[in-house]
Parts: C-alpha cells; structure tokens; sequence
C-alpha cells in the first residue's frame, strides 16, 4: 500500500470540513488559500473532485442499496462461483416485465446473429442482432410482434385474404400497406423507417391518433407520442446484409450500434466521444473494426476481462 | 469455436505490441512465448474446472497471459504455474464480485416502475461504475463506508447520519476524512 502524501491527508480533512455543510465564508477562505498554495495541494484536491463525480454518475436509489454490502471475504466467494455461473444469464431476465414472453418466443437471435426468415405468405423477415419476435398469422391477420431487437421486412404480395400486415410493439401498431420497412425497440421508443410503399403508424394507448409514412421517411414514437417524420436512410437496412454504414458518424455512436453486435461492455473515453468516422464495417467481426479504428483515429483498445471494452485517446 | 480463435489472434497482436511498449527484450519475449506454449491449455482447463464455463475460462485465461505481459522481468519467474494460478485466483474473484453486483443491481432495478427501466446500455454503464466503485470501497472499515456512503448518495447530513450510525456528529466528520483518504490512496494506486 502506498503511503499518503501530505496533501493527501490534507485535502480529505478539508473535504470532510467543507462536506459537513457548516463551513463558513472564513473556511472557504482558508480552504481556497490551501488549494492555491501548492500544485501539489490543488492536484490532490482534484482527484476528490474525480472521485466525487464517479459517485453522481450513479442513478438515485441504485448505489446505496448495492454498495452498502461490501464484498464477502475472498474464501467465500470462491464458494459461491459455481453457483453464480448457473444462475448468471437467467438473473438477467428477473427484472424483465414478462420473462416468458422471451422464453416462449416464436424466433430469437443471440448478440451477433442475424437472420433471415420466409414466412408462408412469401414475407420476407430479417431479424437484427438479440431480437426476439413472435409471429400471429391467421385468417383475420398477419401480425409480428416485436418483443426486443430490430426487424426489416419486405411483406410478399401474393395474399389472396387481403389481410392487414402489422408489427406490434410495446409502443404502438405499424401497419403495412404492401411494402419493404423496418421497425426498431429502443429502450423508451419505437423507431419506423419506411423504404418502399406505405406504412401507417399508431401509438399504443392513442390509436387514433396515426400518420402515413411515405418511402424515405422515418418516425419515432412512444404509446402516446409520435415525432416528426424525419428522412429514411436505406443503410439504416444494411444491417440485415451483415453491414454497419456511418456517415460522419461519432465515435460514441458508432461505438454504441457496434456493441449491439456484441457480447459484453464497449465503452467510449469521452475525450474521443466527438470524433467523426464514417465507411462500411462488417459486424461479424467486431474486433476486427476495432481494430480499423486504432489504424484510422487517434485511439487505442483497452480491454479488461476480455469482455469489457474501453476506447481511449492513444 | 470461432469467438476463441478471434481472442485468440487478437491478443497475440495486442501481446506484441503491448510487448514493444515495455521494451521487453528479445530473451524475455521467447521465454514468455514459451510459458504461453507450455501453459495456456492447462491454465484453461484449470479455469474450466473451476468456472464450469467454457468461455469465461478462455477469457480468463487471456486475461492472465495479458497481466503477465505487463510485468516487467519475465526473467525471474521460476515457477510459471504457480505464478499464472496467483494472477488468474485474483481475476476470478474481481469476477465473482461483479456478477454479485450485478445480481444486486438487477434486484434493486425490480422495485423500479417499468416505464422509469434504464436501457441496456445504461444499465451496463452504471453496472461498471458499480464496479469500479466497489472497489474502491473494498477494505473500507464498515462504518466508515456506510457513512461515506450515506453522504455521497444519500446527500444526509453530518447530524442525520450521526443519528443513523449511533454516533457523534464529530465522529462523523472523522469517518468522511478517512474515506476520502482512502479513496485518494486507492485512485493514486491505480494511477501508478
């Protein structure tokens, strides 16, 4: 262990003192002229400043109920490995609403698959990376239900019924009106992109309330809202042909689409979050564009526990 | 199969270069390439035995060869076994805590209304500053970690969380300068 500097020690009885929120005009004076005193005393003082804002990043309620417990002693929780192993991917469907909905799902792609299927009616589905669809085909309808992930369609034509094509979401109902779209689960929304034809889309508790997209538009929407049409991009579909597309996208963003595409934690050092990267990327491989990245931007890779990923200024 | 050969080639590049940073000399670099040679799969199947995980086994595994890089002479390790079985016991408990705190956070997240749920992504991001925190705390005496705590998350009071921990708010003000202490010296550790 290392030994305190001085300002060390210093700087956390300051930080005690100022804390308390009883410190007064003549504390601060005093506390200020410590600071200035030294680089070493300011230096010292900033990194309870770094450490200070880690703990704002954490949501409100969450931290203290997890970090109250300390870790058990290190025998303990060698025990308990084996255990936590077998439970560890089930636990992550505890806090989801309906975990069975997932369990009992028609199709499912895992992080990093793709895949495409042919339904009897001749419709094309491309499921993106860790979606999870049901599909409800009778002889009043054809509906897809979108339980997570990402969908493209290219609805077949030869339905003799006239049946209505619809993809179901937590948010609302898009309609097909013979057409090639792709609909997308975002945590708090819906996203529709419209590439050929029609759609209409209806937010969940307002289905009165709905708009007919054109082809090149798309629109987001929650189960009351519905934003403005915005423009469609065709490479928002090159997914479903194993391709990531960026236009002078930023790092950050690309880097949180890139992770969809893989297991584990993919994060972005803010110092490079802005810059602008833009080509055609392969998400099979994601380590491999990865590593592109080192080659093209001034970044490096670091990675800890194998699955959990940092890019950092070089 | 695949994931393991991409690991795989990856971090032998990430190996040489990280080998190149060092200026780990030609000697040392052909006695490490030796320890992975002769060790990779038994250290793998020791992890196995123990993680009954095939690929948290394999990551681990790499994950000790990449620790073992970054140490500067290679030269004196006599016992390449029990050295990689040292490193790879520290990573499998870091492990074993965060999937820990992962369970907690997901526990904690259930009494969350639906609506108010953070994101994947979200919920990956805090889970890692969970982590990072976590073990910045570890070895904190336990009341003084509670009204560290108490303070940052909470935002009480020196007298609340007197009132709380049963004693005085001088105490308390004690407490928070040894946390803060201790964070200091932890963040300085890792910087080093």
């Amino acid at each position: 262990m290392l030994k305190p500097s001085q300002a060390m020690v210093a700087a956390s009885q300051w930080y005690a003192k100022l804390a308390s929120g009883e410190a007064n005009e003549r504390d601060y004076a005093a506390w200020q002229s410590w600071k200035d005193a030294s680089s070493k005393h300011a230096q010292a003082w900033q990194q309870l400043e770094e450490i200070n804002q880690q703990f704002q990043q954490l949501p409100p309620k969450v931290g203290l109920t997890t970090l109250q417990k300390p870790a058990p002693p290190r025998r303990q929780a060698l025990k308990q490995l084996a255990v936590m192993f077998s439970v560890g991917t089930a636990s992550w469907y505890t806090y989801q609403e309906q975990p069975w909905r997932e369990l009992l799902a028609d199709y499912k792609t895992a992080v990093g698959e793709t895949r495409e299927i042919q339904l009897a009616d001749g419709t094309q589905l491309y499921l993106n990376t860790n979606t999870t669809i049901n599909v409800l085909y009778n002889n009043q309808q054809r509906q897809v239900e979108l339980i997570e992930g990402e969908v493209l369609i290219k609805t077949g034509h030869q339905d003799t019924a006239q049946r209505n094509f619809t993809v179901k979401t937590q948010y609302g109902l898009v309609t097909a009106l013979g057409t090639h779209f792709s609909v997308r689960n975002f945590a708090d929304y819906t996203k529709a992109s419209l590439f050929e034809g029609q759609i209409k889309v209806e937010p969940e508790s307002n289905l009165g309330q709905n708009i007919v997209l054109n082809a090149g538009e798309s629109i987001n929407f929650t189960s009351t809202q519905l934003s403005r049409p915005e423009k469609a991009r065709l490479t928002d579909a090159a997914w479903s042909k194993g391709i990531l597309v960026a236009y002078a996208m930023p790092l950050a963003q690309f880097l949180a689409e890139l992770s969809r595409y893989r297991p584990g934690l993919l994060r972005c050092d803010p110092a490079v979050a802005k810059l602008e990267i833009s080509g055609s990327f392969p998400t099979q491989d994601t380590d491999a564009v990865l590593e592109t990245l080192t080659n093209t931007l001034p970044v490096r890779i670091h990675t800890i526990m194998g699955y959990w990923t940092t890019i950092q200024a070089s | 199969m695949r994931i393991a050969s991409v690991l795989q080639s990856s971090s032998i590049k990430q190996a040489q270069n990280i080998a190149l940073d060092n200026n780990v000399s030609s000697i040392g670099l052909s006695l490490l390439h030796d320890i992975y040679a002769n060790n990779y799969g038994w250290l793998v199947k020791l992890l196995n035995k123990k993680l009954s995980c095939q690929h948290s086994a394999a990551d681990l595994a790499q994950e000790t060869f990449l620790k073992l890089l970054h140490k500067n002479n290679h030269i004196g390790i006599i016992e390449p076994r029990a050295y990689l079985t040292t490193i790879a016991h520290g990573l499998m408990v870091s492990l074993i805590r965060r999937r820990e705190l992962e369970k907690t956070y997901l526990a904690a997240l259930a009494n969350i209304p639906v609506a108010e749920q953070p994101s994947a992504e979200a919920r990956l991001i805090t889970l890692e500053t969970l982590v990072q925190l976590d073990a910045m705390l570890d070895g904190m005496p336990p009341k003084v970690r509670k009204a560290y705590l108490l303070l940052q998350l909470e935002g009480l009071s020196y007298a609340e969380i007197a009132n709380q921990l049963g004693v005085t708010s001088r105490s308390v003000t004690n407490y928070i300068a040894k946390a803060a202490l201790h964070c200091a010296i932890f963040k300085q550790h890792l910087s080093n």
